[in-house]
């Protein structure tokens, strides 16, 4: 498991190897450690990898930055997933309720979901017939852990800002734009306050956010907030909240 | 005359939705009213309101009915807060 965790992921032949048992051997350990939970497997032979298992709060992060890098171009099956802005609406307006009911605190469950739905039909506002790829949100909520990660792979903040704001040159720049200036990104519409109120949102609730856009990150701890350059390039954006 | 939002769901978040909310208003609810009548927007029963939202719909209502609108006070936090950013 070291051996694993230096690497972040091996194959069996890295692993078969570093140990210097033989295959059947290595196989049945590994088989041991799945079942167990303590590592898991990703893709099919020949192309297999293990992982060490990472707790449930760290796997959802892996998951949504693996959906929007995702080099497949199908459609996802998976219930996370919303292609089109009805599907995401259904699941949105169940949100404040279950918030509700896991925190008992009714201003964090409505300010909260008002801030999800934001983001989410943001999405679908700045990128509705013109998605690169992929249409919709993926949005995957887990109440007991207390995050909530959205993410699509549309054009992304620097796009949308910088058809309003040309003089905005980076993805950094133009995420600033979007939580601190009231701009629209669609010009001749009276918008562009979404992200300020969801910054206000994590101000006033004490929690914490960090937005992907590009190769930009906006994270927010209270009334903390921070743009930076990020380790990782992502399409469109990616939105992870504790609360 | 009495808007009742609840009418249109508790959660209120999208822009396509207020659009739709706002247009139906207009042919059922608003056709009604007599010139010079006040309208009240009642929040009672609204869980969750965006800027987005409220913007389409509170914004449009406001434009088409200069100083007849009227916003009844809500003590839920998201009404409040999107009203404040939709009246900046």
């Amino acid at each position: 498991m070291r051996f694993i965790k230096s690497k972040s992921s091996a194959t069996p032949k890295e692993i078969t190897k570093f140990i210097g048992f033989g295959s059947p051997a290595v196989f049945r350990q590994l088989k041991k450690l799945q079942n167990k939970k303590l590592i898991y497997k990703t893709g099919k032979p020949p192309k297999v990898f293990y992982y060490l298992a990472m707790d449930k709060n760290k796997q959802m992060v892996q998951n949504v930055f693996n959906w929007n890098a995702s080099p497949a171009k199908e459609i996802p099956e998976t219930r996370e997933y919303s292609q089109t802005r009805d599907v995401f609406q259904a699941r949105h307006n169940k949100l404040a309720k279950e918030l509700e009911r896991e925190t008992g605190n009714t201003t964090l469950a409505y300010l909260l979901s008002a801030a999800v739905g934001e983001i989410g039909n943001n999405s679908f506002d700045h990128n509705f017939g013109n998605w690169p790829d992929i249409p919709g949100v993926y949005c995957e909520i887990n109440l007991k852990e207390k995050i909530i990660c959205l993410a699509d792979r549309g054009n992304g903040v620097f796009y949308t800002i910088g058809r309003v704001r040309p003089e905005i040159n980076d993805d950094v720049g133009a995420l600033r734009v979007a939580f601190t200036e009231i701009v629209s990104g669609r010009p001749k519409e009276n918008r562009g306050n979404g992200l300020k109120f969801v910054r206000r949102v994590i101000g006033e609730c004490k929690l914490k956010l960090k937005f992907y856009s590009g190769n930009a990150l906006c994270a927010i701890d209270e009334a903390k907030i921070e743009f930076k350059l990020s380790d990782t390039k992502v399409r469109g954006t990616i939105a992870i909240i504790n609360f | 005359m009495k808007l009742e939002l609840k009418r249109f769901g508790a959660t209120l978040s999208s822009r396509p939705a207020a659009k739709e909310a706002w247009l139906s208003t207009q042919a059922y609810i608003l056709s009604d009213k007599k010139p010079n009548e006040k309208i009240e927007v009642d929040f009672n029963g609204v869980e969750v309101l965006t800027p987005s939202w409220a913007d389409e719909f509170i914004s449009s209502l406001k434009k088409q009915y200069p100083n007849q609108v009227i916003l009844l006070p809500s003590n839920n936090a998201s009404v409040k807060m999107s009203l404040e950013f939709v009246s900046k």
